[in-house]
């Protein structure tokens, strides 16, 4: 891997970020309201009590001194308090992040793999009514809105069935003797949440990995191989699968690294409390702290995702690094 | 001798041999069962958004035609919703505003991309070290925060979701317009247009647009199917125009009411079934195309 | 090689996924507390054996902060401070002055200090005695901190004096009815008084807040619950409850789910799923009348800088607008029957000093009234166009700035009425932030608004003052100014005799009532349900429109089912 490539790629990235970062602050203060305008009806405001709060939150000061703070936030991993939850953002995000990763890695790459697998075997099957069937219903399931999924999926198991829970991530008010227990209430939160999850993304994998895989099937080496007198099984196993991961194995590592910053959909209406429901309602809460801390984590995660891709690529690939 | 090829005749060619190849990519088309399925689904759509209006009366704005969230009726076929509107009205009229929305957001991502990622991909340069600095930035930008961001900024009637959905969505057509058009310059009729001497944007309008086109046809249909359904995910948000009568707004009314645990179904499985069938229609018909492009997709 | 290692790779990260299961449990799972056997805890429908935990499942924004003194939310008074903290004097179900933490007090002749005796058996929650000066220090440091939530209620007071130290008194420079109004949550002095500074006291969270209220803080799970344990040496008797919990959840069917599962014991009932929980036999259901309320808002800013639309100024217009709408159709539609009409500023649900509208001039659906007055007033419709215009031929159309998530279907209602008479309305639908925004900081650039209050049950001062001129820009947000009503609102503030107090209270709104600055649309209607197999022993609260079953009454009274 030349030295240069992977310098090129960290001044790059570096701009990105600086660029993310201010656009990032800009934008939550051109959104009409503040943090405020939530609480004034509230309490007994007076103009005193007002100027408190905002100092309380941080307005108070000149915007150059606000933007000044919240670089230095982005820089030390420190980004103030919630106004809307009282408590260090950083706990805040902590906790959320790790409830998305929860989510995330258990349907993500449940969904690529039953993605990946559906291709491999469509593909082995091309023209055949398997592969029909198998690409076709990919691509009805694919058109599916994921909240609509979420809804019929629960209404299926959690109401008519009355298998599985229909609320958050753990019982709510519950207090756990053991861990069993505990991992047992979790397991049955997160059944119909995972299912649908993964489920809303395995229709895309299995149909970029059937193209590849049929594109890799129609190289000269695997007419080769076929010559040679190589069975379709092992041939397929050794020679096919691996060229036609390349292509999407970018994706693959992009989408886990990105992970945590939680399927929104899903968790808006599991209520399950991740990255992307806090996302959306610090917005309307205009929970500043929370939203630029929430961004700025998101946009560093896809900044570095890309950056990992490029560099996983160029390895894998040696087209891309001696080119 | 006799058969000198004269521009005339070499321009006559050209034609007749697009000719032969749109015919054939026709048959090819036509000959993919899912995707002619695919038309036809849509067409049921087409006809359903522009004649629905004939067929059935229903206005947006007759409320209380019957008990809030009313179970249907011989008349009402799929009931009420919370402000006591025909749901079948309203599901039928949707097809009109999810079609709208899907072809101009298409058309607005179309727009800045194509321009965008043909100027990049044929100066290349700093333009196109600038362009696609500008497109990366944006596609980082988490979609779902940065809508509402624009929605609470701008107002989140009908034609400003179009154009904040259109704005937030163009840059995954960009990169691919312009990987494209990396590809296409290479060609040799761009090389020749250059020696005689054609300007830029002749070249880029005349050679480098219409070749294009039929390389990201897949991409812009799934575009209106993206779009089609950002629109239903931002209604069910409460990002919506409530005087429009959409298919989101309706699964809204559903996850509002309570319609799960109470069993109004009319209010979620009618939306959400045409929502699948619409979105269905433009995915068989995208990886249709995908499959003329790319021959080895074709049955073997 | 490249390949193996590149299936390698995905393969991992597949089998991560799969093996995947959480090391760092968010929320963590609790330790049971001190009092409670150490059996395990199944959140199930048997009734439990061991302490006696009652579990209030609620549905709404988390709370804010736990410093009694910062937190701006409603939300949060319910959550935390109502149970741990108390005030001088409370209101009993009659809405009449009880004694709480104060035995007993008393006005002096010239109506400037009240005199309070504080209760002598009192002690916070860490066993430190109760005393004047918890009180003075209360008070005082809200004054002179500035503190958000209580600054308004205690900025009146010129003194706060400890005359022993079970004795206080707060001297007033005017005659202070509203003495309710001040009677703010009282603090610990020797826990509070270590954050001197007013940036001290806003870092201050608060995280194990002591009090002297019947519960006693456990432990706070953000987004999660709340548990408080009962108050053995409470002064007003220990609760009957061992446990009280708050279980928070995020969508209202799996609110009911839980209370059916009997995983929580009472929560509240939202319009769309009445109907499910009427035909549950383990839950009974009781309505009420609320204390919040709904309003369409005029602009009725006279300013020149005001961007709103002149012709909303005129009275009549406002009048008229109060006949065109279909108040039946916004109960039955859009609050699936969870109001009731009431047009006047102060509910029926704050007893004595809610006014009753006398029938002749009472304000109901009339459309063709509606269009009677707009006639005699000179808007006609001269073009044909269905809508209204003046003698100058400026249309009636106005613009209505509605906040989407609350208000979506009473807009349309309203602008359905209003066609019907001939006047256009122009919804744009936004959220809170932008409408607040729009009256605020862009001038008024609108010309209605639907907003709602919560009119307090101690005094009705403070939603009287959004009327008042110099709350414009604060609190009010319909910037109505009338000199007669900014006087009565000033007397009534000083009038010490309730009598007397009552009458200009109705006095005044009377004139809101005819003028319109605010058009009451409805008085929200809530819903109490709670298994009525496991408890019994509810009080309503208040007296008036049924009364709210989740109170102080109840948290102390209600036991489980004999």
């Amino acid at each position: 891997m030349s030295f240069r490539y992977i310098v090129n790629r960290l001044f790059y990235t570096l701009f990105m970020f600086l660029f993310i970062v201010s656009l990032n602050f800009m934008l939550f203060r051109l959104m009409p309201g503040d943090p405020l305008t939530m609480v004034s009806k509230e309490i007994s405001s007076s103009p005193e009590g007002r100027a408190t709060l905002e100092r309380m939150y941080g307005l108070d000061k000149p915007l150059i001194h606000q933007y000044g703070d919240y670089m230095k936030s982005m820089v030390t991993f420190d980004f103030g308090t919630s106004f809307h939850y009282k408590t260090p953002v950083r706990d805040l995000l902590g906790d959320k992040i790790a409830n998305s990763l929860i989510l995330g890695m258990a349907a993500v790459p449940l969904g690529i793999a039953i993605g990946i697998l559906g291709g491999i075997i469509a593909s082995a099957r091309h023209g055949k009514t398997a592969d029909m069937l198998i690409t076709t219903s990919s691509m009805v399931i694919y058109a599916v809105p994921t909240f609509w999924l979420a809804m019929i999926l629960l209404m299926i198991f959690g109401v008519r069935l009355g298998w599985v829970p229909i609320n958050s991530m753990l019982t709510p008010g519950a207090s756990f003797a053991t861990k069993a227990a505990y991992l047992k209430d979790l397991f049955h939160h997160m059944i119909i949440p995972v299912l649908s999850y993964a489920i809303a993304i395995f229709g895309s994998y299995l149909l970029i990995m059937r193209g590849s895989m049929i594109d890799v099937f129609s190289e000269d080496y695997v007419l080769t191989a076929r010559a040679k007198g190589l069975k379709e099984k092992p041939l397929i196993r050794k020679h096919v699968v691996p060229n036609a991961l390349l292509p999407i194995s970018t994706s693959v590592i992009y989408s886990l690294a990105i992970v945590f910053t939680g399927a929104f959909s899903i968790e808006v209406l599991f209520s399950w409390p991740g990255m992307g429901k806090l996302m959306v309602e610090s917005v309307t809460r205009r929970d500043y702290p929370v939203m630029q801390a929430a961004n700025y984590l998101i946009a560093v995660a896809v900044i570095l995702a890309n950056f990992l891709m490029d560099i996983v690529y160029g390895w894998l690939d040696p087209r891309v690094r001696l080119g | 001798m006799e058969s000198i090829n004269t521009h005339e005749q070499l321009r006559k060619r050209e034609r007749e041999l697009k000719r032969q190849k749109i015919r054939n990519n026709l048959h090819l088309f036509f000959g993919n069962k899912r995707a002619v399925f695919g038309v036809l689904l849509l067409s049921f759509f087409i006809i359903m958004a522009l004649l629905g209006p004939y067929f059935y009366k229903y206005d947006h704005f007759s409320y209380y035609l019957g008990p809030r969230v009313g179970k249907p009726t011989p008349e009402f076929r799929l009931g009420f919703d919370e402000m006591g509107r025909d749901v079948l009205g309203t599901v039928i009229y949707g097809t009109r505003a999810s079609l709208a929305i899907g072809l101009s957001v298409t058309f607005i991502v179309v727009l800045i991309g194509a321009t965008l990622g043909i100027a990049s991909g044929y100066f290349g340069g700093i333009i196109d070290i600038f362009i696609m600095r500008v497109t990366e930035a944006i596609s980082i930008i988490p979609t779902i925060p940065l809508i509402l961001t624009l929605s609470a900024i701008i107002g989140q009637n009908f034609q400003n979701i179009i154009v904040i959905l259109g704005v937030t969505s163009w840059t995954g057509t960009c990169k691919l317009i312009r990987s494209q058009t990396l590809t296409i310059k290479q060609r040799n009729y761009v090389e020749r247009a250059k020696a005689i001497g054609a300007g830029n944007t002749y070249i880029m309008r005349k050679h480098i647009l219409p070749n294009v086109f039929p390389l990201i046809f897949s991409n812009i249909i799934l575009t209106v199917q993206g779009s089609i359904m950002a629109e239903s995910t931002l209604a069910f948000l409460g990002v919506g125009d409530p005087s429009i009568p959409t298919w989101g707004q309706l699964l809204r009314s559903a996850r509002e009411q309570g319609a799960i645990t109470t069993g109004s179904w009319w209010l979620f499985i009618p939306a959400g079934l045409c929502l699948v069938a619409l979105a269905s229609s433009f995915v068989f018909i995208g990886y249709g195309f995908d499959e003329i492009n790319n021959p080895k997709l074709r049955r073997r | 090689m490249k390949r193996i290692l590149a299936l390698l790779l995905i393969g991992a990260m597949f089998l991560t996924g799969c093996a995947t299961q959480p090391t760092t449990p968010a929320p963590t799972p609790e330790q049971t507390p001190a009092e409670q056997t150490p059996a395990e805890q199944t959140p199930v429908a048997e009734a439990p054996e061991g302490p006696i935990i009652f579990r209030y499942g609620i549905r709404d924004s988390w709370p804010d902060s736990m410093n009694p003194l910062l937190s701006a939310l409603g939300i949060s008074q319910t959550f935390y401070h109502d149970n741990m903290y108390e005030t001088l004097i409370g209101l009993d179900a009659e809405l009449n002055m009880e004694a709480r933490l104060a035995e007993s007090w008393e006005t002096s002749e010239d109506g400037l200090t009240w005199t309070f005796h504080l209760r002598k058996d009192v002690k916070w929650h860490d066993g430190e005695e109760f005393d004047a000066d918890d009180v003075v220090y209360s008070y005082q440091v809200n004054k002179d901190l500035e503190l958000p939530r209580f600054f308004a209620s205690v900025k009146d007071f010129t003194e706060v004096k400890k005359v022993d130290d079970y004795t206080v008194q707060l001297v007033t420079a005017e005659p202070k009815a509203n003495i309710m109004d001040a009677m703010i949550d009282l603090v610990p002095e020797h826990i509070f008084s270590q954050y001197k500074t007013k940036d001290d006291m806003l870092a201050f969270a608060n995280e194990s807040p002591i009090g002297t209220g019947a519960f006693i803080f456990v432990e706070d799970a953000k987004d999660g619950f709340v548990r408080y344990k009962a108050n053995d040496d409470y002064w007003n008797g220990r609760p009957v409850i061992d446990e009280l919990v708050y279980v928070y959840f995020s969508n209202a069917d799996t609110l009911i789910q839980a209370l059916e599962k009997g995983e929580i014991d009472f929560c509240g009932v939202g319009a769309a799923q009445q109907d499910y929980v009427k035909g549950l036999a383990n839950i009974t259901m009781h309505y009420f009348d609320s204390n919040a309320f709904n309003e369409l808002g005029f602009n009725c800013w006279d300013d020149p800088a005001s961007k709103g639309n002149p012709l909303m100024r005129d009275v009549k217009i406002r009048n008229a607008i109060g006949y065109a709408i279909d108040y039946d159709k916004i109960v039955d539609y859009a609050m699936g029957g969870l109001a009731s009409k009431q047009a006047q500023l102060l509910p029926e649900v704050t007893g004595k000093w809610s006014w009753k509208v006398p029938d002749d001039i009472r304000v109901d659906y009339d459309p063709e009234k509606a269009k009677q007055i707009l006639e005699e007033a000179g808007y006609s419709d001269r073009d044909g166009d269905g809508i209204r215009e003046d003698a100058s031929g400026n249309k009636l159309e106005f613009r209505m700035s509605i906040i989407e998530s609350d208000y979506r279907d009473c807009a349309l209602v309203v602008e359905q009425s209003l066609k019907d008479v001939g006047i256009k309305t122009n919804i744009e639908f936004m959220d809170t932030g932008r409408l607040s925004d729009i009256i605020y900081s862009q001038d008024f650039d609108t010309d209605m608004y639907m907003w709602g209050w919560y009119a307090r049950y101690s005094d009705p001062s403070y939603i009287l003052s959004a009327m008042t001129t110099d709350q414009i820009g604060n609190r009010s947000d319909c910037f109505y100014s009338n000199p007669e009503y900014d006087q009565l609102y000033v007397q009534q503030t000083k009038t010490i005799d309730m009598e007397e107090r009552v009458k200009i209270v109705h006095k005044m709104q009377e004139i809101i009532y005819r003028d319109s600055p605010y058009l009451i649309l409805y008085n929200a209607k809530r819903i109490n349900a709670y298994n009525n197999e496991r408890w019994e022993n509810f009080v309503e609260y208040p007296a008036f429109g049924g009364g709210n079953l989740f109170n102080y009454y109840s948290k102390l009274q209600v036991r489980p089912k004999q």
